[in-house]
């Protein structure tokens, strides 16, 4: 029984590899497959092998295929617990500024009321105020990136190319002097329709285009491209601006990360983080490619609905 | 007519000491208690007008006192400050018989706004009309638990923000209420969010309307929307 067992265990992978020995010598599976970072000539190489040096090679592509998915699934179940912490972590921070934030505000009103504020105090509680307000702010974002949860957006059908110009828009309001260019595909056909909650992907696209202007000198592009292929809308927003070190970009998506070569510039460090956070609960992708002193390109793919028909 | 009373329940010192000024400023008698249970202590012997009750206190906490508040048939109105926004935590303020509820940090003149709704509402006897399910006005009529809206018995479908838009302008008739107001209550992200996410959900309620009375929401230039007409509870 046991030995039945053990047989039939080392039979299934072998017989497996013959199986795709035997499909890519047919060339019914790619000619190219990848493994890790390495891309096999697979139709070349199987052609080459014989039957039985296919499916050695095959047996050595599965293993690799296996322990790959096992490497990759405890490296989500630990990047989700790290997720889980931050949030928690969030929750915390938000709650225990709260009452503070309340009581500055409160204070601020009650001072404007005393009789006699000379124009200096005046402006003191004006910034005052307003860094109070950027506080506010800086909680709230940080609420939202703990709370932030799948049922909380909308999912109805919505016009990409309404929300890209409403988000140009706001951005040009808050940037005058600067020239923002979009471009949103027009021909053959319009830009499609996707689905998700247009609130929150004008915050998306106005937070990429916020983190374009702010670094970016007046003389630099600006620029906005959306097309769609049929099955997915890709959005890009390129500028030519400071870039991002390429050691900092593998972590420009955490909160509160912010690149070793923007710290004169003010930010909080949520606004990708947010975005990846919006474009992740849509399903969707986001990457960035950058060059130091060069410019960033923050690409977001958005899937498209299924046809009706 | 004398001044209303009102009674602030906060552990926190420091804000019952910037909040008591404040008050009194706006025209009110302000008494204060550190938490639930010296709360109900001063209520033996104060009546006030309306209360402000911060959520999380130690000893006795905010939903308990207004529970056992409730329970006593103390009706005396009740403004909740809470800390958490979800709309859950909303909701439940609201269920447990709150007359409304406001987050921290909250803008002084909201506040004051809000105490002032309250206390003409209950100055008219009314119940709230967020302890009932169903808020008709003419021939529409809205279903606050399965989230559907009626033109006489026709059932019209909207966004889930643009309901939650209508129901909170319904619970407020005649009353203004400011775009920022609404991001807080329905997106939850005031800053964020920007306010022309609000008009697009306005005209997408008027558009529902149309065949019915677009104009019973009014536009209050800069500022924010009016629910005009009448609005009356159902079960």
């Amino acid at each position: 029984m046991r030995r039945a067992l053990i047989l039939s265990l080392a039979l299934i992978p072998a017989l497996l590899s013959f199986a795709i020995a035997y499909l890519f010598q047919r060339g019914a599976i790619a000619d190219f497959v990848w493994s890790g970072t390495y891309q096999i000539d697979a139709a070349g190489l199987f052609s080459r092998a014989g039957l039985a040096g296919s499916a050695l090679i095959a047996f050595i592509l599965l293993t690799f295929w296996w322990a790959e998915g096992r490497a990759e699934d405890t490296f989500q179940a630990e990047r989700n617990m790290q997720e889980e912490t931050r949030r928690r972590f969030f929750r915390r921070l938000d709650h225990e500024l709260k009452n503070p934030l309340t009581i500055i505000k409160l204070g601020i009103a009650n001072m404007r009321h005393t009789p006699e504020i000379s124009s200096q105090q005046q402006a003191s509680l004006d910034r005052i105020g307003q860094q109070a307000g950027r506080l506010q702010k800086l909680v709230e974002d940080m609420r939202w990136l703990s709370e932030l949860e799948a049922p909380r957006l909308e999912q109805a059908p919505v016009s990409l190319a309404e929300i890209l110009a409403d988000a140009v828009a706001l951005a040009r309001a808050a940037y005058p002097d600067r020239a923002i260019d979009l471009a949103v595909q027009q021909a053959p056909w319009p830009l499609a329709d996707i689905s998700g909650d247009r609130d929150m992907l004008v915050v998306v696209f106005r937070n990429l285009l916020d983190n374009a202007l702010k670094y970016s000198t007046p003389g630099d592009k600006v620029a906005v491209r959306a097309a769609d292929d049929g099955q997915w809308a890709a959005v890009e927003v390129a500028d030519t601006g400071i870039g991002i070190p390429d050691a900092d970009q593998p972590s420009v998506f955490e909160e509160l990360y912010r690149g070793s070569n923007v710290q004169a510039i003010a930010g909080s460090g949520l606004g990708l983080a947010l975005a990846w956070r919006i474009i992740k609960l849509h399903k969707g992708s986001i990457r960035l490619r950058s060059r130091q002193g060069q410019g960033t390109v923050v690409t977001v793919r958005l899937k498209l609905p299924a046809p009706r028909d | 007519m004398s001044k209303p009373t009102l009674l602030v329940v906060d552990d926190e010192a420091d804000l019952l000491a910037e909040l008591k000024p404040l008050l009194e400023r706006s025209g009110f008698a302000v008494a204060t208690a550190p938490d639930g249970r010296r709360a109900l202590d001063s209520l033996q012997h104060l009546t006030p007008d309306l209360i402000i009750l911060d959520v999380l206190m130690p000893h006795m906490d905010g939903r308990e006192l207004l529970r056992r508040l409730r329970k006593a048939g103390n009706w005396t109105p009740v403004i909740l400050l809470t800390q958490v926004g979800t709309p859950a935590e909303r909701a439940m303020s609201l269920q447990e018989g709150a007359d409304d509820y406001l987050n921290k940090p909250f803008d002084p003149i909201e506040l004051i706004a809000r105490i002032e709704a309250v206390l003409r509402r209950t100055r008219r006897g009314d119940a709230p009309l967020s302890s009932f399910r169903r808020l008709r006005s003419g021939q529409l009529s809205i279903d606050r638990q399965t989230r559907q809206a009626k033109l006489d018995d026709d059932a019209f479908s909207l966004t889930a923000r643009a309901f939650a838009v209508l129901e909170h302008l319904m619970l407020n008739p005649g009353e203004i209420v400011t775009r920022q107001r609404l991001l807080d209550e329905v997106w939850g992200w005031e800053h964020a969010v920007e306010t022309r996410a609000v008009d697009i959900r306005i005209s997408e309620i008027r558009k529902a309307l149309s065949a019915y009375q677009p104009g019973c929401i009014e536009t209050i230039v800069g500022t924010g929307y009016r629910f005009i007409h009448e609005v009356v509870g159902h079960a």
